[in-house]
Formats: C-alpha cells, structure tokens, sequence
C-alpha cells in the first residue's frame, strides 16, 4: 500500500495501479493510476464493510474540448470487479473529465479478500453513437494484502 | 454487471440529510449550518409541468432544463439491453453562467439522484466523493427490469414513467460556501 498522489483527496489508503488499458474511448488510451478506499458516509450503518473502493484513469491524449461536450456513453467503459470470495461489486458510478476520471467500486472488498480482478471492457456505445457488445481487453489482478498487481492475458479467462 | 446494491438506495430522509451534513463536514471540516451559507445560485427546481419538452420524452436523450439557458446538466440515454447512462455534467450556458461568476475552485461536492416509477419512488444514485466541477458524475443502470417497491415486487417496464429528480452541492472551498441544485428529468421507458 502506498500513499500516492493519484489518490483523490479522503482516501484512507491506495494501491498504484499503472497500467494501460490500450485505446478504449474513442482514439484516447485509458490508464488506470490507482486503486483508493473512502469511507462511505451514505452506506447504511448495519453494514460491515463502510467503505468503497475508486479506481482512477486518465486519457491519453486528453479529450478535446469537443468531445467533453458530446453525447456521454460512448465514453464511459466498461469495469467489472471480482474478488476470491465472489463478492458482489458495483461499479456502474463514477465520474469523468477532459483528463480522466475514476470509477466508483461498491463496496471496499471484505477484510478476508485476498485478490482483486479488474477486467476493463470496452464502452457499450461506439463515438458514432451505435450500440455494441463490450470486449474484455485487460484484466487486472491486485493482491489485496501485498499491493502488487499483475496484468492477465483476458483470452485465457 | 451493472446493478445497484439495494443498502446503499434505501434509506430515511432524516438520517440521509445527516449524512449529508458529515459529508459536508468531511469535506470542509467547518461547521455548517444548513441554510446559513447557502447561495441559491441555481434556478428553481424544473418540475415535468413547467418545462417545455412534451410531456413525456422518452428515456433514450432524455434531459432536464436545470441550469441557464435550459441546455440542463442531467441527461438519461440507452446504451442498449435495458441499461441506461444518467449522467450530471455541467454544459456550457452553466460553466458560461454560473462557473464563470464564481471561482475557479468550487468543487462538485456532490450529486443525487432519486428515481421515481409512476410517481412512486423506485431507488437513489450518489455520488460518493467530491469532484472538480469540471468533471461530470455518470451510473450505468439496468432500468428495463430493476426490482422496486414494497419487497421489490415491481419491475420497471417498458412505457412506465420514470422521474430523476436531481440534487446537487457545489462548494466552494475558500470561502467554504454552498450551492445548492436541483433539477427533473421527466420520461418515458
């Protein structure tokens, strides 16, 4: 774990991620910086895990000022979370800017999760505005306990 | 897949407003009381009879008149299979209008949604963090088929009316003052 200044302000502890995920938005590369964890001031309070997770991206090269301003699905990609312990993870929030943006991860995973797959998929909607089918195109797996992280190979599962 | 976890949707309207007040606190760490420091520097809420779109616009580029100009900053378009991008960006009358008066620092405190079904309330989206204003808040949501209700009995379906009434928080943290924003999508699954 490291304290790193990807994480957003309020994060409690954060893993660097650095990873290049290849050109999923359009002609713009998206990089995954880092992994955080923030309390979750609005989870109700029978819940043993009051945290959630947010994982940072930038776009490389940056959006242009034009497309900031265009229709908004085709820019958001596809993530799905999974752990060793099959827990069931939302990842369907976040939020987006010219220069990246980060993905909200509902909930932290539980104290007893030892890894953390991320697998990066492409948006559900092409620039042209045409719906398609999300292609896995890295999967990222976090080891929870040590931070470090390695890519796999998606066609392998 | 893109769910929303039903314990982070539900919740009494008094201890949400409290939590609001923690993270309101969280983010200044100045005590605020609710009211005092507040600009009401957004228009009104546009509720569905006050807007000029028709009645009911369908869900797939569906969005509301909040803000200057009515361009709006909430906008509800189909990404396919029933899953439905809601998205609260900030357009151009409003960075002309509203950020352009007010200074560069001010952050998008934070955002919500709550979604109403034939007028009934269904669930909530929030933001969980601050964000520049210059960032926009996005959910994927599985609508055609989301569980609601007493004991989840309902499902949305296709030709219900759905209503997204949006509230908003802006801040600006030198002066450690709030904005605060509304506003309603009105449409049709």
């Amino acid at each position: 774990m490291t304290d790193t200044s990807e994480a957003p302000s309020g994060a409690t502890r954060s893993i660097d991620i650095d990873v290049d995920a290849g050109p999923l938005v359009g002609d713009h590369r998206v990089v995954l910086r880092a992994l955080s964890w923030f309390p979750d001031l609005l989870v109700e309070s029978d819940s043993d895990s009051p945290e959630y997770l947010d994982l940072s991206y930038s776009f490389e090269p940056r959006l242009t000022e034009e497309e900031r301003m265009s229709s908004f699905p085709w820019k958001v990609w596809e993530l799905q979370v999974d752990d060793d312990l099959g827990t069931d993870y939302d990842a369907s929030t976040g939020g987006l800017g010219p220069g990246g943006g980060d993905r909200e991860i509902h909930p932290a995973p539980p104290t007893g999760a030892a890894s953390l797959t991320l697998s990066v998929g492409t948006p559900s909607v092409s620039p042209a505005g045409d719906y398609r089918v999300s292609q896995v195109v890295k999967q990222i797996l976090v080891d929870l306990r040590t931070g470090r992280v390695a890519v796999l190979d998606p066609a392998r599962g | 897949m893109i769910r929303r976890g039903s314990s982070r949707t539900k919740y009494p309207t008094l201890c949400w407003h409290m939590r609001m007040l923690l993270l309101a606190l969280s983010v200044t760490g100045t005590l605020i009381v609710p009211g005092a420091h507040a600009a009401s520097a957004l228009p009104a809420p546009a509720g569905p009879p006050q807007t000029a779109f028709p009645t009911f616009q369908s869900c797939d580029n569906a969005y509301d008149q909040t803000g200057v100009g009515g361009a709006g900053v909430g906008q509800v378009a189909a990404v396919g299979n029933g899953v439905y991008s809601f998205s609260i960006s900030f357009n151009a009358d409003f960075n002309a209008d509203f950020i352009a008066a007010h200074p560069p620092t001010t952050d998008f405190v934070w955002g919500d949604a709550r979604i109403f079904v034939n007028r009934s309330y269904a669930f909530s989206i929030s933001t969980g963090h601050p964000r520049p204003i210059s960032e926009a808040f996005h959910s994927h949501i599985q609508l055609q088929g989301h569980r609601y209700g007493p004991r989840n009995h309902k499902r949305i379906r296709r030709n219900d009316l759905l209503t997204f009434r949006i509230s908003l928080l802006l801040i600006d943290p030198v002066s450690g003052t709030f904005y605060p924003g509304h506003g309603t999508i009105s449409c049709r699954l």
